[in-house]
């Protein structure tokens, strides 16, 4: 994955557990070289290790540290250098999921090597949307995958002031999510 | 052939498209220009909208409903909206088939365009997406580099406050080690009993033993923390070679081993590096070989090698030793390593001197290497890339042939038989060291008179006719460089008497401030009594060359 993943990471671990805790996951997963750069290609071996780790240091489930670093994504995305990207796919969470497939075509003209996912907006409504994701990565990793989705259409509910519940089903072609607008969960 | 689009479809696919009637009014927008301009905009006419900034000079209408080209327009009310694409006549109407051109450098186009702005088709989006990236990666990257600067700062203080420190304690050790050796120095030719004559002789060997051990520690500690800068002057090298072999004359009479120097092919002319490094990788590898010999002959040859461009001083340093184990060969340069415990035992030695061979060597540039035979000997070679000065060197030349200078008669113990009495003026805080210094002058046959600190120095020295100014660098209100600048500049007789530095600071960058400040030669403390007598006899030459 590219280092923009890893240097999420640290933000995530910086804002929540302090620099020092950064610093422990970083002497604890032995990479050599921790100053990760944004536009460089690493193996994916590295994210998961220090993904894997930072559950570890952290004293939580690898489950829940992904959920967790998937809200933060939308966070560190929506709000970084490449804010203006996150704003032009979209000013609601509908247009947002209609247009981030296009937004990771773009992308991938910069970071050629980037193995990006797809949101397929199934159906969108007042009560809820239903959005098939895929990946190439899911033969090894659903399971995390499926956890760092759900926190990161958390955080985008979040984003676009909204709540709601977030349940997945595995498809077979990928992992079906449905987002209950907080409205309609109230209501049910 | 004919394509026909349905308005929805000419809206997802071209949502910038324009249309336009006969009369140059605006009929409708697609989505985004609908979203940017308003409903307000369509009935007005065209050019009123835009304005047509390609092809150059299209002014009317007409002019456009003719125009094959592509065009570029730019919306007069929204600046950032650039579209380019092109006119197509539709009936008595005209369809601008338009994509999004945005400002890459405008920040407004950046965050006022959206996704559905641009049709599936249209590339400009990955070029917008893809300059966000871009700027986002250099951010980073600065950032980056921001905080690599950072730590490389907090690298070179944390350097230059080791170095500080090395200093400082060069200074602490050497101090007491002058009262020491000073002490023994004139303690062993006081008539003593033979019993304390030998026991004055074995502290004294211990104390140089301990002040090389000092000497390597600190010297290896500093090339470690990079505190080591080169000079590039010129030396000649057989006048160095010499240097060193009076330098060891007193290892090799105490074991009886003989010191030959020669030279090979040894220009006339002087060459330019750094003699005092030089120096010091001779010393070393002297030193190692004297210890590992015990009896025969230690051979330096100091050669000279030209290959096209490439010139090398070559050092020689051959002995009939020990040799060296073929296993051991390998980590010999390594730091703290000795060919194997044994000789560390027998020999002692902190196993520095080869490291710190081999870092000079690498500092300059050169190659060091060894070649050896268990129970025959060794041999290291140092080649050294040095240039050659344009003129000869001036006056000590030796015979340019082998030779074999060390002489087993040689005293060992120079004669206190000064030519001249001298009146000398000595500024030294320590009462220890101004005890010392006082006996082996005065065991030398000369006056001193003595003074605590710099300002009295400089009183005594204005007032008082001395013949040589020996001069402490730390003193406690003006230091020792202040005191020779204010000396130097006084209107008396006092501003030209000889001033030799006499310091514990060790390291080329004190003996060039000492220099500057005014002084004329450099004595490193501990001084023993063999540097006494040259630097008294070499005063006399300031003293001649001043007179003149």
């Amino acid at each position: 994955m590219y280092g923009m993943i890893h240097k999420a990471a640290e933000d995530f671990v910086r804002v929540h557990n302090g620099p020092a805790a950064w610093d422990e996951i970083i002497a604890a997963t032995e990479l050599t070289d921790a100053h990760f750069i944004s536009g460089r290609w690493y193996e994916d071996d590295v994210t998961v290790k220090i993904l894997v780790t930072t559950a570890e240091v952290l004293g939580v489930s690898v489950e829940d540290a992904m959920e967790a670093f998937g809200r933060h994504w939308v966070v560190f995305a929506g709000s970084s250098a490449y804010k203006p990207i996150f704003d032009m796919a979209g000013d609601s969470l509908d247009v947002f999921m209609t247009n981030l497939d296009r937004m990771h075509d773009s992308i991938r003209a910069t970071m050629p090597e980037a193995r990006m996912p797809s949101f397929h907006l199934l159906s969108a409504s007042e009560t809820e949307l239903i959005v098939l994701y895929q990946s190439d990565r899911l033969a090894g990793l659903a399971g995390p995958l499926t956890h760092f989705v759900t926190g990161l259409l958390d955080g985008l509910l979040a984003h676009f002031d909204e709540a709601g519940e977030i349940t997945s089903v595995p498809a077979d072609n990928g992992v079906t999510f449905t987002i209950r607008r907080a409205a309609a969960s109230a209501a049910a | 052939m004919t394509l026909s689009l349905s308005p929805s479809t000419l809206d997802m696919l071209l949502p910038a498209h324009i249309l336009a009637g006969g009369d140059g009014a605006i009929h409708g927008f697609g989505p985004s220009l609908l979203r940017h301009l308003g409903e307000e905009a369509i009935g007005k006419p065209l050019l009123d909208v835009f304005t047509i900034e390609r092809p150059v000079g299209i002014s009317s209408f007409a002019d456009l409903q003719n125009e094959k080209r592509p065009i570029l327009l730019r919306a007069n009310a929204v600046r950032f909206l650039r579209l380019r694409g092109v006119a197509l006549q539709d009936g008595s109407e005209l369809r601008l088939l338009l994509g999004h051109v945005p400002d890459l450098g405008g920040k407004e186009a950046m965050h006022s365009l959206q996704f559905p702005d641009f049709g599936p088709t249209d590339g400009s989006l990955d070029v917008v997406l893809s300059t966000v990236v871009r700027e986002g990666l250099l951010e980073d990257t600065q950032r980056l580099l921001t905080a690599l600067e950072a730590k490389k700062a907090a690298a070179e203080a944390a350097n230059e406050a080791k170095s500080r420190f090395l200093a400082q304690m060069s200074h602490e050790l050497r101090t007491p080690m002058n009262g020491v050796m000073g002490g023994l120095d004139v303690l062993v030719v006081m008539g003593l009993t033979a019993e304390q004559a030998e026991l004055a002789t074995a502290a004294k060997k211990s104390a140089v033993s301990l002040l090389g051990q000092l000497d390597e520690i600190l010297d290896f500690s500093r090339l470690e923390a990079g505190g080591v800068s080169l000079e590039e002057i010129p030396f000649q090298p057989l006048d160095l070679g010499r240097e060193v072999q009076t330098l060891m004359s007193p290892l090799e009479d105490e074991r009886g081993i003989r010191l030959s120097l020669s030279c090979d092919n040894i220009p006339p002319n002087s060459l330019i590096g750094d003699p005092g490094r030089i120096r010091q990788i001779l010393v070393n590898l002297i030193s190692n070989a004297i210890k590992f010999t015990e009896q025969g002959v230690v051979s330096v040859v100091l050669g000279w090698d030209e290959n096209g461009d490439q010139s090398n001083l070559r050092l020689t340093i051959k002995d009939t030793g020990l040799g060296i184990p073929e296993e051991a060969l390998a980590t010999l340069f390594d730091r703290f390593v000795q060919a194997d415990s044994s000789t560390n035992r027998k020999h002692g030695g902190a196993g520095l001197g080869l490291a710190i061979c081999q870092q000079l060597t690498d500092l300059m540039g050169g190659v060091i290497s060894v070649e050896s035979t268990e129970g025959k000997g060794s041999e290291f070679t140092v080649t050294i890339p040095a240039t050659m000065a344009e003129r000869p060197a001036p006056t000590t030349a030796m015979p340019v042939q082998p030779q074999v200078v060390t002489d087993k008669s040689r005293p060992k113990v120079l004669a206190p038989a000064p030519t001249q009495q001298l009146n000398i003026l000595v500024a030294e805080d320590i009462v220890l060291n101004q005890t010392v210094i006082q006996a082996v002058l005065q065991q030398l046959g000369h006056q001193v008179t003595l003074t605590n600190d710099g300002e009295e120095v400089i009183t005594a020295a204005e007032t008082g006719a001395f013949d040589l100014i020996l001069m402490d660098i730390q003193m406690p209100g003006v230091d020792g460089l202040e005191a020779t600048r204010r000396i130097r500049a006084l209107n008396s007789p006092a501003a030209t008497v000889p001033i030799v530095a006499m310091t514990a600071h060790a390291f080329s960058d004190d003996r060039k401030r000492c220099l500057e400040a005014g002084m004329d030669d450099f004595m490193t403390k501990p001084v023993n009594r063999t540097v006494w007598v040259k630097m008294l006899e070499r005063s006399q030459s300031f003293r001649t060359r001043q007179a003149s």
